[in-house]
């Protein structure tokens, strides 16, 4: 027996299959503080984040949720400890952001109201390590006169 | 408590960068409930800290609370703390056998005498020592003699917080718990049966983090975890706020995901994460699947009068409690937490005690 064929539904469409939720609901709680993250961003451009782990959501509340923001202009691929997905949804400064480990499985999402997530931007101590790196990329350059390609010397 | 290196260095060791231990971090702040800001917090705490020996026993229990942590898909949060703490004994995990795994016991908590973490899983048999052994040893020989030299006592699962299954009534062995019997060391109570596995880890990587054992609650458990009841955090609330209640586990009611209040669900009494941390790497949770709470999280759960017995009041006297809040000023919520706590506490009382006479009197 396939779990899509347990007669359950608690999703909320209408006949034209458009996503309706009662304002009671814990959507309309979340749509509100996304709504509040965004006046506190205009105002003073501070950011706010929001733990979606920590918020009573139903795992068919937390899709329609995203279905709700959709995606934007902006997707991008992180891959550290396993792979992040990170775009901005069809709200300007509204980030969704979703941490998966190794084995693909989700550990943490996110929604962050702000400009550019944090985690996107380069960090000190790597930009720090790079500048070794690339030092010792350019140490590691054999000198001109020795290089050989095929019959040719220079 | 601690070995070399910090975890920051063995991180880096392994070729994380620092966004990676951002990303780590963050997903850490999650686990700890704690507010998303707090990740810089973490990452500047958690480079520093260096990892903790554990010892991790286990009693009179089905070992249940350990799969619940092994059989988690060893997401990378959970791995990541398994790798970074000295999982020094675990009867279970434990490559070693007989006395060689002993010696490894015996040289842990020597080499790190009055610091290392001691988890415990089960409970205690006190009617009759025999009931459960290690090596020849009872258990309670062995809790005292571990505990003694231990810095702090996690008492994972409802067995080792509370007697759990083995102290339900009659309680054959006399099952107790590991406060029952340790007075004189931090203890933390993780319930529940079992315990969600990021409870488990997200407690190890408190004190990772921080170096103390977090807040605890009356009962001894993690605020962090335990400080709201299932209902309060529950996805299904609002029908329960609207008075919408499935009557059966077929009903409109339940296809349309209504409150399961009625069916005997023990969410309002039951202090647990179940509802927000969820469980199969958030997959989902009972409810959300369409069965009651248990409460497994809270003493003697066994004896609470029948997992599908309603705790509380029909919705009509919700409302008319919720009409007389009002007028005396008081909240809704708080009243039908005093009528659920006496209705608990009078099932409690009225629970039938079998004994195994009284099995033999039925053939």
């Amino acid at each position: 027996m396939n779990i899509d064929t347990i007669p359950v539904n608690v999703e909320f469409r209408n006949n034209n299959e458009n996503i309706v939720f009662d304002k009671g609901l814990n959507i309309h709680s979340v749509l509100m503080e996304i709504q509040h993250g965004l006046e506190i961003l205009c105002k003073n451009s501070n950011k706010t984040m929001i733990d979606l782990g920590a918020i009573p959501l139903a795992s068919f509340e937390r899709n329609q949720l995203f279905e709700m923001l959709g995606q934007g202009e902006v997707q991008i691929h992180l891959s550290s400890l396993g792979e992040s997905e990170i775009y901005e949804t069809l709200f300007s400064g509204v980030w969704v952001i979703k941490h998966r480990d190794e084995q693909g499985d989700i550990n943490a999402m996110f929604i962050e109201v702000c400009n550019i997530p944090e985690i996107i931007l380069s960090q000190q101590e790597d930009v720090s390590a790079a500048v070794t790196g690339v030092q010792e990329l350019i140490d590691s350059l054999q000198p001109l006169a020795k290089l050989e390609f095929g019959n040719h010397q220079f | 408590m601690f070995t070399q290196d910090s975890l920051g260095k063995i991180l880096k060791s392994h070729g994380v960068s620092r966004r990676g231990f951002i990303k780590f971090c963050s997903t850490l702040t999650s686990m700890l409930a704690l507010h998303p800001a707090m990740a810089a917090k973490v990452a500047e705490s958690l480079e520093k800290v260096q990892r903790p020996s554990v010892i991790w026993l286990h009693f009179q229990e089905c070992t249940g609370c350990s799969e619940s942590l092994t059989r988690s898909h060893a997401p990378t949060i959970e791995s990541l703390i398994f790798d970074y703490i000295s999982l020094d004994y675990h009867e279970t995990l434990l490559a070693a056998a007989g006395d060689a795994a002993e010696k490894a016991m015996h040289e842990a908590m020597q080499a790190h005498k009055g610091k290392y973490l001691l988890v415990v899983e089960g409970s205690i048999p006190l009617a009759n020592p025999g009931f459960s052994t290690v090596g020849g040893q009872s258990n309670l020989d062995v809790l005292q003699n571990v505990a003694k030299d231990a810095a702090a006592v996690i008492a994972v699962g409802s067995c080792a917080s509370f007697g759990g299954l083995p102290n339900a009534d009659p309680n054959p062995t006399g099952a107790v718990s590991v406060s029952d019997i340790i007075k004189d060391k931090p203890i933390i109570n993780i319930s529940g049966c079992p315990p969600i596995p990021v409870v488990i880890t997200g407690v190890l990587a408190h004190f990772l983090t921080f170096g103390v054992l977090p807040e605890l609650d009356n009962l001894g458990r993690p605020k962090t975890f335990y400080a709201n009841t299932i209902h309060d955090r529950c996805y299904r609330r609002p029908f329960y706020d609207k008075g919408l209640f499935a009557e059966t586990f077929d009903d409109e009611g339940a296809k349309k995901g209504w409150c399961l209040y009625r069916l005997g669900c023990k969410g309002p009494t039951t202090y647990n994460a179940c509802a927000t941390v969820k469980w199969n790497d958030q997959t989902s949770w009972p409810v959300e699947a369409g069965h009651g709470c248990l409460g497994c999280s809270e003493p003697r759960f066994w004896d609470g009068g029948g997992f599908y017995k309603a705790l509380s009041l029909p919705d009509s006297d919700v409302r008319k409690m919720a009409g007389y809040a009002v007028a005396t000023g008081l909240a809704a919520g708080a009243i039908a937490g005093i009528a659920n706590k006496i209705k608990k506490q009078d099932m409690l009382k009225q629970h039938e005690v079998v004994s195994v006479d009284d099995w033999d009197d039925k053939s």
